[in-house]
């Protein structure tokens, strides 16, 4: 009964585990994506150090949230975001507003991307 | 290089963990689904092994959950019958009255060769000596004598032998388990009496020793 009781208790945290990683994810996306658009609308304005700002802050934001990324999506999908956050600024810096766009509307894509891909569907599944 | 090594000790802490919460079973007496969960806790725990670029719970979180559902699926099977059939088989009779059972055999795509080397590994002569022979779920061959072939036992003698208990170790590289004296209700100084009526000065100096409910003891001295 014991090890039935530990069985149970462990398929319960990992459904909980799955929820919750699934939910901080999603919400992490969310804020990252209205950053991202953000820069993306600065850039369109010609705002090119609001953009600046706004880019290094999603920059920032994500670099604060990869020790919870790294435990739960591959390495290879988070080392591109890192890629693109670091040409964004770089496009950014050097004022170029097709390049900050053309970044902005990768790097949402690619975020938005991440929880969709753990989502409980059946092109996921199979 | 040092991630690669932390993440083999965490990952084998989880499978030994894992496999121990499943129980004791030796391979050969794996039910076929405890035998699928075991390859695969295995095959899962070596990927974010070799593969540094996949997060370390890409491999613990199912290795918990398949030790999980294996270990509920478990005692469903306790508790129904025919949830155990389903999954697990039931065994087949292929010897009655010291004879093969051919269509018997046909079904389960066992050969006379493999039969025959099952009945050797049980010392079994002769087909002919059996009243029952079966394959388990588990692939085993158990097996029932006809009377006239079954070894005598002390009953058939009409000899009452000693008693013998369960020998429990009371002495291990020089150091006493406690808590197996405990269960046998010896003392220290009961075992101390013994090895020195065995001429071994000290406790230090004995290798092995066994004690049962029935007083039979067992003690072996380090060597050198």
């Amino acid at each position: 009964m014991k090890r039935l009781t530990t069985a149970v208790m462990l398929l319960l945290a990992v459904l909980a585990l799955c929820v919750g990683t699934q939910y901080r994810l999603g919400r992490l996306a969310d804020e990252m994506a209205a950053e991202i658009d953000h820069f993306s609308l600065c850039a369109r304005e010609n705002d090119i150090q609001s953009a600046e700002r706004a880019i290094a802050g999603a920059k920032s934001d994500w670099e604060s949230s990869r020790a919870l990324l790294g435990s739960i999506l591959p390495h290879n999908e988070l080392d591109e975001i890192d890629r693109l956050f670091a040409v964004a600024l770089q496009a950014a810096e050097d004022g170029d507003v097709s390049e900050c766009r053309l970044r902005a509307a990768e790097l949402s894509n690619r975020v938005q991307h991440l929880p969709k891909r753990d989502i409980p569907k059946i092109e996921n599944i199979l | 290089m040092a991630v690669s090594f932390i993440r083999t000790v965490i990952l084998y802490i989880v499978v030994v963990t894992a496999l121990r919460i499943m129980g004791k079973r030796q391979i050969g007496e794996l039910e076929p689904s405890e035998l699928v969960v075991t390859i695969l806790v295995s095959e899962l725990a070596a990927i974010p092994m070799q593969d540094l670029g996949i997060p370390l719970f890409a491999g613990v979180i199912p290795i918990i959950t398949l030790i999980s559902l294996e270990i509920i699926v478990s005692f469903l099977c306790l508790k129904s019958r025919k949830l155990r059939r389903l999954l697990n088989g039931q065994a087949a009779i292929i010897i009655r009255s010291g004879k093969l059972d051919r269509e018997k055999m046909k079904q389960m795509r066992l050969t006379t060769d493999e039969v025959m080397e099952a009945l050797r590994q049980q010392n079994i002569g002769s087909v002919s000596e059996l009243k029952y022979g079966l394959i388990e779920p588990n692939g085993q061959l158990s097996y029932v004598y006809k009377p006239e072939y079954q070894p005598v036992n002390a009953k058939m003698m009409g000899l009452q032998p000693e008693d013998a208990g369960l020998p429990m170790i009371v002495v291990s590289d020089g150091r006493i388990v406690e808590t197996n004296l405990r269960h046998l209700g010896k003392t220290r100084e009961e075992i101390e009496k013994r090895i020195q009526k065995a001429h071994i000065p000290d406790v230090s100096q004995v290798f092995l020793m066994t004690l049962d409910d029935s007083g039979n003891e067992f003690i072996q001295k380090k060597e050198g």
